[in-house]
């Protein structure tokens, strides 16, 4: 929760403090780099040229630090989101963009309110990669608002809880839930925003979301006699986050 | 040299021949003292010797009563006879004496079905349901049958498998002879608690699982842990405490939740095993049923079946209501609770150092069986004020055309001739040389529908006698093989005691954990817990856990017996379970197995089954 305001603060002092009139396309005409910058305030200049700045943007990578935010009782974020992006526009509104997002959410099956919990207590840890049609709008040469829609492919692992498992293991039991590979979605929308040049920072809304094949099973490590609970596991969240990206 | 050389070897030979005779000798006095006849069984010699019972006719010899008629159990036709001859107060004491449930002035009996349409399910085993034929017929069968008892004056109660358990006024016992529907009429079963109490603490590691949080997908409820007893008196006091407070109860006993026609420490059995349950599984919630018959017990399964139960634990022994194969009513309901998931916990028995079998031997043909050697009576020394009861059964189940009589008798004293008190009455020997007087006798018919059984209860009323149990053989085309019990209050083990295969029903059973017991201190088994195998050669017990354990209920002197060892094995699956909720009941047994702390003979074995309980691996 605490990293929404440090990522906005971080894009608004940002943007205060470097140069307003940044370009960063290698169209822009020879010496319109090193204008001086004004540091000391914000000037709006009049509406640029519309062959500047994120108007003429080609595509970005980036890379990004965020929150996620869960919809489901039984999961709770673990730690910051993290992870990278790359775009490429076909089109001046359109184009591409593949994304891969790090985020671990804790599940709690006391708080499951309806039916048999999917797993034990621990962690899914998900690597999520997704593929997304990318529609942009610049509203001005230094600021584009963006939405992308497209699938993510989550892969996934569990981390049993450390203390559960090392008790369990104790008493030579040994956890075993595990969580597949799931095939989902996501949607964003966000917010680019030129600072200097060929380097911008972004803040983004992502939603993520899939349902993945879980089995819970223990073993007894003295008889090995196992026994396994096959289920599923609805991952979703909304991601905020914020991050630096360079723009070719 | 040479000649000490020669000296020494002489002196040498010597020895070897004193200690060749020597060994000779101790050998045949040992030989001697086993009787080495071919039996089973060998006498301490601190034992009571048995006897050498007269081959004069029985009715001259010993005052025997008559035998009474086929297809009805003799302690009914003796209640009968008792109440018509002496009037219902006497047929009272006498239902009580020799365990006969009563309601009123009503005994409460159990009536066979008539064996036409039994072959086939006796040879199932009785464990699986009625075919829709048999169904068919036998609820004719049955119709015409509670026709009969309401005609008697009585009233169906229900029905176990081809049985029908009736309350039938002791007076009209006899109108159930000649009824072509009824195979055979005992009284209702009923089961023993075995009480032994003395000292001890459980140890099995369930208090270290206890304070972990070793837990992978825990149930969302708690897991349910049904007791199956004869009485749970003082239980509310404990709730709270010593019990939990999720408790849920439920009688199928005249007397309610505290029972009826007990001791006082039987009356408390139930709660003190109640209790263990509760110390291993804190967080199990209580189901308490308690019953006294076999349809008691077939309604009190049913009815912790239909409320979830995930353990069934019943610290109670059976007798002469199957075969020892794990077939019967009462192992039926373990059969059908297993079919549900439940794990039925059950006490192995206390009668490892009661139990004697063998086939019947009678080398003198004189019709007496002899237990070892010479002997004809297999004695035990009984208590002052104390009863014995004895079963018997033979290996001619479900139906019976061998036919045997049980006999008890007193020895009251070895002088000849003239007559002596003899458990407070004056008695006249029957020979100079034979100081046995009659004390008990069953004398059921087996004519081809009746039961291989045959019980007898006898009362020491004036101090401390010697008990001679008998067999005798009145009609049959085969040796069986024998089997007794002794129940009750014996200072002495049995003369003749064969440890071997004496598990009780339901431990039988192919699904029960049927548990032993061990000293809590030092895993040292308990000389009375049951060994197996099986009457048809399955190991048992299953597991052995400790006994002696301090209980609130029955004090610091400890709760002893196979009765305490069964609930901490219930009580350690539900602990188990309440942490591992993935887990079935059935493999959580098996890995108690696994886990058990070997003890006796590697691997499984006939007394300690798997070894003693433990959770910790």
């Amino acid at each position: 929760m605490r990293i929404v305001p440090i990522v906005t603060a971080l894009a608004l002092a940002l943007l205060l403090a470097l140069p307003a009139n940044a370009h960063p396309t290698a169209d822009e005409p020879s010496g319109a780099a090193d204008e001086p910058s004004n540091a000391k305030a914000i000037q709006w200049s009049p509406p640029a040229a519309r062959d500047t700045g994120l108007y003429v943007e080609r595509g970005n990578v980036g890379g990004f630090l965020g929150y996620p935010f869960t919809l489901d009782t039984e999961l709770a974020a673990d730690g910051f989101v993290f992870g990278a992006s790359g775009s490429y526009l076909f089109l001046p509104f359109l184009g591409v963009e593949v994304a891969g997002t790090r985020q671990n959410l804790d599940f709690l099956p006391a708080l499951v309110l309806e039916g048999e919990p999917s797993l034990s207590r621990g962690t899914i840890e998900s690597f999520v990669i997704s593929a997304s049609a990318l529609f942009r709008a610049p509203v001005s040469s230094k600021v584009a608002i963006y939405g992308t829609v497209g699938v993510a492919y989550f892969i996934n692992d569990f981390k049993t809880d450390s203390t559960t498992a090392g008790e369990l293991a104790e008493f030579a039991f040994l956890a075993g839930d595990s969580v597949e590979n799931a095939l989902g979605f996501n949607f964003s929308g966000g917010v680019n925003i030129l600072l200097y040049r060929s380097f911008g920072v972004f803040t983004e809304v992502r939603y993520l979301r899939a349902t993945a094949d879980t089995t819970a099973m223990i073993t007894d490590e003295v008889t090995q006699i196992s026994a396994q609970f096959p289920s599923t596991q609805r991952l979703q969240s909304i991601v905020w986050s914020g991050g630096v990206r360079f723009y070719f | 040299m040479a000649p000490s050389s020669t000296s020494s070897n002489s002196r040498s030979g010597s020895r070897q021949r004193v200690a060749i005779a020597v060994f000779l000798v101790v050998l045949l006095a040992i030989m001697t003292q086993a009787g080495l006849s071919g039996a089973q069984s060998q006498q301490p010699d601190w034992l009571i010797p048995g006897a050498v019972l007269s081959a004069a006719a029985l009715q001259d010899a010993y005052d025997v009563p008559p035998a009474g008629p086929a297809r009805l159990d003799y302690r009914l036709w003796r209640l009968a006879a008792v109440q018509r001859d002496q009037g219902q107060a006497a047929a009272r004491a006498y239902a009580a004496e020799q365990r006969i449930p009563m309601r009123g002035s009503d005994a409460v009996v159990l009536i066979h079905e008539h064996a036409r349409t039994f072959g086939e399910r006796r040879e199932e085993g009785l464990l699986k349901a009625m075919n829709p034929a048999d169904e068919v017929l036998f609820a004719a069968i049955e119709q015409a049958i509670a026709s009969r008892v309401e005609a008697l004056g009585g009233a169906v109660r229900g029905r176990v498998l081809n049985m029908v358990e009736a309350a039938v006024p002791v007076a009209n016992l006899t109108g159930l002879l000649g009824a072509s529907e009824i195979g055979y009429t005992e009284p209702s079963p009923v089961p023993h608690v075995e009480m032994i109490v003395s000292q001890g603490v459980a140890v099995t590691g369930a208090d270290r699982m206890q304070q972990s949080s070793a837990y992978h997908f825990p149930p969302q409820e708690s897991v349910r842990v049904g007791v199956l007893d004869v009485a749970f008196l003082g239980y509310q006091s404990l709730v709270g405490s010593e019990l939990p407070t999720s408790i849920a109860t439920q009688t199928y006993s005249t007397g309610g939740l505290s029972g009826s026609g007990l001791d006082p420490l039987s009356r408390q059995h139930g709660t003190a095993v109640a209790e263990i349950i509760f110390d291993m599984a804190p967080d199990a919630a209580l189901l308490l049923t308690n019953m006294e018959t076999v349809f008691g017990h077939s309604q009190a399964a049913s009815w912790l079946l239909s409320n979830g139960v995930d353990v069934i634990n019943s610290s109670l022994s059976w007798f002469n209501v199957g075969p020892g194969d794990g077939t019967g009513p009462i192992n039926f309901d373990v059969e059908r609770s297993a079919e549900s998931g439940v794990a039925w916990v059950t006490s192995a028995g206390n009668m490892a150092q009661r139990h004697w079998d063998g086939r019947f031997r009678d080398p003198d043909g004189d019709g007496w069986n002899n237990f070892s050697g010479s002997s004809e009576t297999n004695p035990a020394l009984l208590a002052g004020d104390g009863s014995l009861t004895v079963y018997l059964n033979w290996d001619d189940w479900f139906t019976s055309n061998q036919d045997y009589d049980l006999y008890v008798f007193f020895e009251c004293s070895s002088a000849a001739g003239a007559s002596y008190p003899c458990n407070g009455e004056t008695v006249t020997p029957p020979s100079a040389d034979q100081p046995l007087v009659l004390a008990g006798v069953s004398r059921n018919p087996q004519k081809g529908t009746e039961a291989p059984v045959e019980q007898v209860t006898v009362t020491a009323t004036a101090g401390p006698v010697v008990a001679h149990v008998a067999i005798r053989r009145v009609k049959a085309s085969r040796d069986v093989q024998l089997e007794t019990f002794y129940v009750g209050d014996i200072l002495t083990t049995p003369a003749f005691v064969v440890p071997e295969g004496s598990i009780t029903i339901p431990a039988d059973s192919r699904s029960a954990v049927a548990v032993g017991a061990t000293y809590w201190s030092n895993d040292n088994l308990e000389p009375f817990s049951s060994w197996g195998p099986t009457t048809d050669g399955r190991s048992k017990p299953d597991i052995v856990a400790p006994d002696g354990v301090i209980t609130v209920t029955y004090g610091p002197l400890g709760f002893y017996g196979t009765s305490a060892s069964s609930p901490h094995v219930a009580g350690a699956i539900a602990l188990l379970k309440s942490r591992m909720g993935l887990y079935s009941n059935e493999q959580l047994v098996r890995i108690l197995y696994g886990r058990a702390l070997d003890l006796g003979p590697p691997g499984s074995d006939n007394r300690y089954g798997a070894g003693r309980l433990s959770i910790d691996p």
